[in-house]
């Protein structure tokens, strides 16, 4: 019983598709257009938030020590702190070799080596997430025998309030377009429910129950979220890969890669097709509450 | 002012009830209140003793798919051909396939439309388009039929076959319920004629029955 009425909506969903092409095709076109803006979103928000994180790993925490402390009882200090991923120890003889072959200056070495060296001691610490970072080196500016803990402050503030703003407004974005694409589905379905109205009625009269009704509706409106969201996905895949690997060939800002890792991808790219396939069924649903009433 | 009033009658499997009267006279209101279209704002239908109004869902659609309907204006589908038209009623009980193949062409046989199966029912004609309606309505062996002026868009010649139709249905032992103002049809055919007028029932031939309104 239950195989012959899906065996027989499948026939009628299919049957009206074709037979309402035109409008099956504008529906899948807007719901097409509506993910393609919305999974584009989600691919900025998965690229701000890549970019936050890489940001985090590579942003370091220098903390300079006071010129009798002792570099043992910080480091202990350090290993106690839950936000710091890593760290490495810099002597002051190390940061002068550094800052002279920054400087490219042979002679500043023998100038003001030993006792003459300005530099202190220091630590490299690596926070374990960006936004953690202005908190953390408050933190170990309290550690006894610091000096000063810097991290280049301003314009990682910056970044993250950046971020912090660019997902509130892809998030506001993205909720106004799924609703826009929620109302499309149920016009779209309500307009070929006009069509097949006196269909429905009589179905009614040969005594059809209600899921009887609705299930060639439902899988209607499925099949255009899907294909029309299937249609976003792959221009959207299309369009983002190649914009990645042309961004690989350029250097970019805080050496920015786009996100290529499959395990962030995947469920960008089912997310949509899930979504666009359950606003399609939904909007069905929706549209025919009132034309079961007979 | 209501369309019926008063009416009283008994209907018993097997019957040929005709139900006769002028336009307005409550003929149509009381089809739809036998397929419980509507509901009486007073007094009741019952089915083998069954309250109609107090059917639940189910049940509902149980004691529906018992009835084949006959329209005035035949209400088939335009966009499905005459085999779907009437494969229609068996996929909405959820039929398999096989026994829609084995029993479409069948009573399309029997309502002498075989060779129009694969037809749009824009191109029949009244009497022709009627009788897919017909054979909408027996191809689920239903054991009432109510049809609401069933030759009112006929001419008098397919009228006459349609009668003939509904009394071999009957033969088989179907119920009909058939509402009409073809005075000298039903006078042809001498079943039970049930009078309407002003909502009331001013004669019954015949009073038994199985199927009560009160």
């Amino acid at each position: 019983m239950f195989i012959n009425l899906l065996r027989y909506s499948l026939r009628q969903c299919f049957q009206s598709l074709f037979r309402n092409l035109g409008l099956s095709l504008a529906a899948a076109g807007v719901i097409a257009v509506t993910l393609l803006v919305l999974g584009s979103f989600l691919l900025v928000a998965v690229n701000t938030d890549r970019l936050v994180q890489q940001m985090g790993s590579e942003v370091e925490i220098g903390v300079f020590l006071e010129e009798d402390a002792s570099s043992q009882e910080v480091e202990n200090h350090l290993n106690q702190l839950a936000g710091v991923q890593d760290f490495s120890f810099i002597s002051r003889e190390e940061a002068l070799e550094m800052m002279a072959e920054d400087l490219r200056d042979e002679d500043l070495l023998q100038d003001i080596e030993g006792e003459h060296n300005p530099l202190p001691d220091a630590f490299r610490v690596q926070a374990r997430e960006a936004e953690e970072v202005p908190h953390l080196a408050a933190q170990l500016e309290e550690i006894p025998g610091v000096e000063e803990a810097n991290y280049g402050g301003e314009l990682l503030e910056g970044v993250l309030r950046i971020t912090r703003w660019i997902n509130v407004a892809l998030l506001g974005g993205g909720i106004l377009l799924a609703a826009a694409a929620v109302f499309l589905i149920l016009t779209t379905v309500r307009l070929s429910l006009l069509y097949r109205s006196e269909e429905i009625s009589i179905m009614k009269y040969l005594g059809a129950s209600n899921w009887f009704v609705r299930l060639p509706f439902l899988l209607e409106g499925m099949i255009i979220g899907w294909s029309g969201t299937l249609v976003a996905v792959i221009l959207l895949a299309l369009g983002y890969y190649y914009l990645a690997s042309s961004a690989e060939q350029i250097e970019m800002l805080f050496a920015w890669q786009p996100a290529t890792d499959p395990a962030v991808l995947y469920p960008v790219w089912l997310g949509l097709l899930a979504a666009g396939t359950i606003i399609g069924g939904l909007g069905s649903l929706w549209s025919l509450r009132k034309f079961l009433k007979v | 002012m209501p369309a019926l009033s008063g009416v009283e009658m008994n209907i018993e499997q097997g019957d040929f009830v005709f139900l006769v009267g002028d336009s307005g006279a409550g003929k149509t209101s009381l089809i739809r209140l036998l397929f419980r279209e509507v509901m009486p704002t007073s007094g009741k239908v019952y089915y083998h003793g069954r309250d109609t109004s107090r059917f639940r869902p189910k049940e509902l659609l149980r004691y529906r798919r018992n009835i084949g309907v006959v329209f005035q204006d035949f209400r088939l589908l335009s966009r499905k051909t005459v085999f779907e038209n009437v494969a229609f009623t068996l996929e909405v009980m959820g039929r398999s396939r096989e026994e829609i193949n084995q029993k479409v062409p069948r009573v399309l046989e029997q309502v002498g439309l075989s060779q129009y199966s694969r037809v749009y029912p824009s191109r029949l004609s009244g009497g022709e388009q009627q009788r897919v309606g017909i054979a909408r309505a027996i191809v689920k062996d239903p054991l009432l039929i109510l049809a609401d002026e069933p030759t009112g868009n006929v001419d008098p010649n397919n009228a006459r076959q349609i009668m003939e139709m509904f009394k071999e249905i009957n033969q088989s032992g179907t119920t009909l319920v058939v509402a009409t103002h073809a005075w000298e049809l039903v006078e042809e055919m001498s079943q039970r004629v049930v009078s309407l007028k002003d909502g009331r029932v001013v004669n019954d031939s015949k009073m038994r029955g199985a199927l009560h309104v009160y």
